[in-house]
């Protein structure tokens, strides 16, 4: 198969997933009991406003023409109105969906490059104690939740050492840059404002680090028994039996078809972050689209609620068909697999 | 590994080793200057609140927003901890023979953030603008005020549907906004000429003349205000030259940033414990007043047993008061009466009930169903969302085991609380639901509890219907001389309490740690018995001298 219908047929099936996913949580959303709107408005709103904003919202009418009005006003880029905010969901993601992005970026990068990073050690120092440390150190990242790992960073980086903010996005007396990407630390550096950029980065730091621990230790683990499998085979002793350096044996053949799983699971890890940023937004008081989503199930806000959802299949389906694209790129025999299985 | 990797590695990792030695820790900044720059005397007063908060005064009324709006608005009259009122925007005013009729003298020369002077038909605009969205504070007015009609540039009547003695407490509610800039800015929306009433804009902007001036709002997390120096009125010299409302109650967070002195107050939502924890931290003190709501167990006194006067007083008698405040929810007071006794108009000589047990029992056997009180199993609906009412619910249910009432405990969520208020028939035996006034008088938790009018909603699930309460109630509120109005509150409160159609359980308390090192917070000696108030930063003084000496220790 060729990598171009490759492609496409992922992205037709992709299409698939989320309008299914759609009609999911459109579902969900409404099947829960209480009436949103009297829960925005409050208890005391009159009935007659309440009935009002019902039909602005379309709430009076059946489900399935619910879903078709939403539908088609999201097909035109239009979410609806939030009664959390107050205002436009379209809004709300432009102003809450960059933060999330940084947070997982930069959670992403320190999960990538030092879960790498600990699992090639680990092999290095095969069976001694920075091997059996590291171990311990991925099997208490993997189990441990993310917030765990807040609270612990909070306590000991901010209240103890006092050495990193625990809260917000940059410090009270910091200008934010002009909003160009809506990630301060991207915007701040094209604008040329370092002080907004190392105050950003400061802030990320502790909710990141806090958000990649459990990714970092999957990476970990996952690279050095990638690795730990790779040594033993034949092309690596015939290596050895060249006498080819023991260095250049572990990063220029061993790790490059190693890291083959580990770009693997980067996609689950992906979405994992973003599913896992919300207690971490919690803790750090992050103006991210995971606390903004929590906030909208609690008050049954449908328009935002079903946005998240959404914004967060779409991000699945792409880092995974991009993912799978690499993969793909990386090793042919997965493209000839599946050639002989449409073949038949 | 090549050259260039290397200097690529050494630069990520010298990247995060060095971001935090670039700009040290954040709690010692200053607000910013106009290029950017940090200023040292500038001073912030930071307070945790439970989030969102809606900063438009026709939308909303909960108290991050109450808060917020009460710093970025003015109103016509100002109330005080006596549960008085003093002229504000309005200097003076004038009541008509017929009452119907309220004439404000509006000040001069109160200016708007803009710069722009208010002026009368601003009073108008505001109220109307209110009424037409119906959000937030709408319900204190409707049905009550029929119109505002400007008379000249400084003169402004409220006309009356039909006399309402607290109508001067409600106006504390009325928060005046900026006709021009707001018009300025409006959108298309469902208003006719007034577009979208120029509710996109206020949402993140304000037309106030408030103390202070909304100088960035991040609607998921923080209002950063800034202090105005044009106010009109006294403005502390030392209130804080930024008021941030921070939408966080997360504990761990709150005590890191009370401990680093970047929390000036903390939230009233944190547990007892984390308050005791708060205690601890060096210059920091917790504050607490009654905030007037209360905790009520309502008895649907139109289903058996509960329609039997004697059941009801049964399990007054039955209830362990002593138990909630000192246990269950420590550091709050007993309720005395049906209202707060911060409110305007309480009663302090109604009778009590206490824990009694015998008199319970007795109580009981004057009743109608006693002997076959087995057939009528009581329900008592709890409200999910806050597991320490199962607690009460629990006690209640075992210790009317013990004088012979069955009772069935149901976990209930909010929601359906609110559905089931709705009618008679679904209305449970008992709900423990806390009520709060919407003004500052005895009269609008009796209003709101015990008219036959409010009943189906969430703040009357005793569906009293009791004719002679429902006219004592109007008559109250028909009576514009407020001693007279205040007397007939305390009759209605001796009269409800023979009716026995609730428990009173206890008066909440407000509880805020509070930098006390270096903030001065007057309102919490004398607390104003109306939401947000307390707060109005004007008056609150930020002492950054020691506040550095502080930091220094």
């Amino acid at each position: 198969m060729k990598l171009q219908t490759f492609i496409a047929r992922r992205l037709m099936l992709s299409i698939g997933v989320l309008l299914g996913l759609s009609i999911l949580i459109f579902i969900i959303a409404r099947v829960v009991p209480g009436d949103p709107v009297r829960l925005a408005l409050g208890a005391r709103a009159p009935q007659e406003v309440v009935q009002k904003v019902s039909r602005e919202m379309h709430l009076d009418k059946p489900l399935y023409m619910q879903y078709g009005i939403w539908l088609e006003s999201v097909l035109k880029g239009d979410f609806g109105m939030s009664l959390y905010t107050r205002r436009s969901v379209g809004h709300d993601i432009r102003a809450f969906l960059p933060a999330t992005f940084e947070l997982a970026i930069y959670a992403g990068a320190i999960m990538t490059v030092f879960g790498i990073l600990l699992g090639t050690l680990s092999v290095q120092k095969r069976n001694s104690w920075v091997d059996n440390i590291v171990r311990i150190i991925s099997y208490l990242g993997v189990v441990t939740p993310a917030f765990v790992f807040a609270v612990i960073f909070v306590l000991l980086f901010g209240y103890l050492l006092d050495v990193f903010p625990i809260s917000g996005r940059l410090a009270a007396g910091i200008k934010p840059p002009p909003v160009i990407t809506g990630m301060i630390t991207i915007d701040s550096l094209i604008t040329g404002n370092f002080r907004a950029f190392f105050s950003a980065l400061t802030h990320l730091l502790l909710p990141a680090l806090s958000l990649s621990m459990a990714g970092l230790s999957q990476q970990a683990r996952i690279a050095r028994s990638s690795m730990s499998d790779n040594l033993q085979k034949d092309y690596i002793l015939a290596h050895r039996a060249y006498g080819i350096p023991e260095r250049r044996i572990m990063f220029k053949y061993l790790l490059k078809p190693s890291l083959i799983p580990t770009v693997s699971i980067l996609g689950l890890d992906f979405a994992a972050l973003l599913s896992n940023a919300f207690l971490v937004e919690m803790v750090f008081n992050w103006p991210g689209l995971s606390r903004y989503g929590v906030a909208a199930i609690l008050r049954k806000d449908l328009n935002a609620v079903a946005a998240v959802v959404m914004i967060l299949g779409i991000t699945f389906v792409t880092v995974n068909i991009i993912v799978d694209i690499a993969v793909a790129y990386l090793d042919p025999r997965i493209r000839l697999r599946r050639d002989r299985t449409c073949a038949l | 590994m090549s050259h260039s990797r290397r200097i690529a590695w050494l630069l990520t990792f010298l990247l995060i080793v060095a971001a935090p030695l670039g700009c040290g820790a954040p709690s010692t900044e200053a607000p910013p200057s106009e290029d950017g720059e940090p200023v040292d005397e500038e001073t912030y007063l930071r307070v945790s609140f439970s989030w969102p908060c809606h900063i438009d005064p026709a939308v909303g009324s909960d108290y991050a927003s109450s808060t917020a709006i009460t710093n970025l608005y003015d109103t016509l009259v100002y109330p005080t901890a006596d549960g008085d009122l003093v002229p504000h925007l309005a200097e003076d005013w004038e009541i008509s023979d017929d009452n119907l009729t309220y004439t404000f003298y509006i000040r001069k020369g109160v200016k708007f953030h803009d710069g722009s002077e208010l002026t009368a038909q601003d009073v108008k605009f505001s109220f109307d603008r209110l009424q037409a969205i119906g959000e937030g504070y709408a319900y204190i007015f409707k049905g009550r005020v029929d119109s505002v009609e400007v008379k000249d540039t400084h003169t402004v009547e409220f006309k009356l549907a039909k006399p309402f003695g607290p109508l001067l407490t409600t106006l504390t509610r009325l928060y005046i906004v900026n006709e021009d800039l707001v018009m300025a800015n409006k959108k298309d929306g469902p208003y006719g000429e007034f577009g979208d009433y120029g509710k996109e804009f206020l949402n993140t902007n304000d037309a106030g003349t408030g103390a202070y001036t909304v100088k960035e709002f991040d609607v998921g997390t923080f209002l950063l205000m800034a202090k105005f120096d044009d106010y009109f009125e006294f403005l502390d010299p030392l209130a804080p030259d930024y008021f941030e409302m921070i939408g966080t109650t997360e504990a761990v967070t709150v005590k890191t940033r009370m401990m680093q002195r970047d929390l000036e107050i903390s939230d009233q939502w944190q547990t007892l414990e984390a308050f005791n924890a708060l205690a601890q931290i060096d210059g920091v003190e917790v504050a607490k007043w009654p905030d007037a709501s209360m905790l009520y167990l309502m008895l649907n006194t139109k289903k058996p047993p509960m329609d039997d006067i004697h059941v009801r007083k049964a399990l007054a008698w039955a209830f362990n008061y002593d138990a909630v405040v000192n246990s269950i929810f420590p550091g709050t007071e007993y309720a005395r009466g049906p209202v707060s006794s911060v409110l305007p108009g309480w009663n302090p000589d109604v009778s009590r009930y206490s824990f009694d047990l015998d008199k319970a029992k007795a109580a009981l056997e004057q009743s109608k169903y006693y002997g076959e009180l087995d057939k009528y199993p009581i329900e008592y609906a709890w409200t999910a969302e806050v597991p320490d009412l199962e607690k009460i619910a629990l006690m209640v249910q075992a210790d009317c085991q013990k004088i012979g009432l069955k009772v069935d405990i149901v976990k209930t969520p909010w929601m359906s609380m609110i559905d089931r208020a709705a009618s008679q028939e679904t209305t449970p035996h008992i709900a423990s639901i806390w009520v709060a006034p919407h003004y500052a008088e005895a009269g609008s938790v009796l209003e709101a509890k015990y008219h036959s009018a409010n009943t189906g909603s969430w703040e009357q699930t005793e569906w009293l219907l009791d004719p002679e309460i429902d006219e004592m109630i109007e008559t109250a509120m028909r009576t514009v001389d407020i001693d007279e109005r205040m007397g007939i509150y305390r009759d209605i409160q001796e009269k409800i309490v023979e009716l026995s159609p609730s428990v009173f359980v206890y008066d909440n308390m407000e509880r805020h740690a509070y930098q006390s090192a270096y903030v001065e917070w007057p309102q919490i000696k004398a607390p104003i018995p109306v939401m947000g108030y307390n707060f109005d930063a004007r008056f609150i003084r930020v002492d950054p001298v020691k506040r550095a000496q502080l930091m220094g220790s």
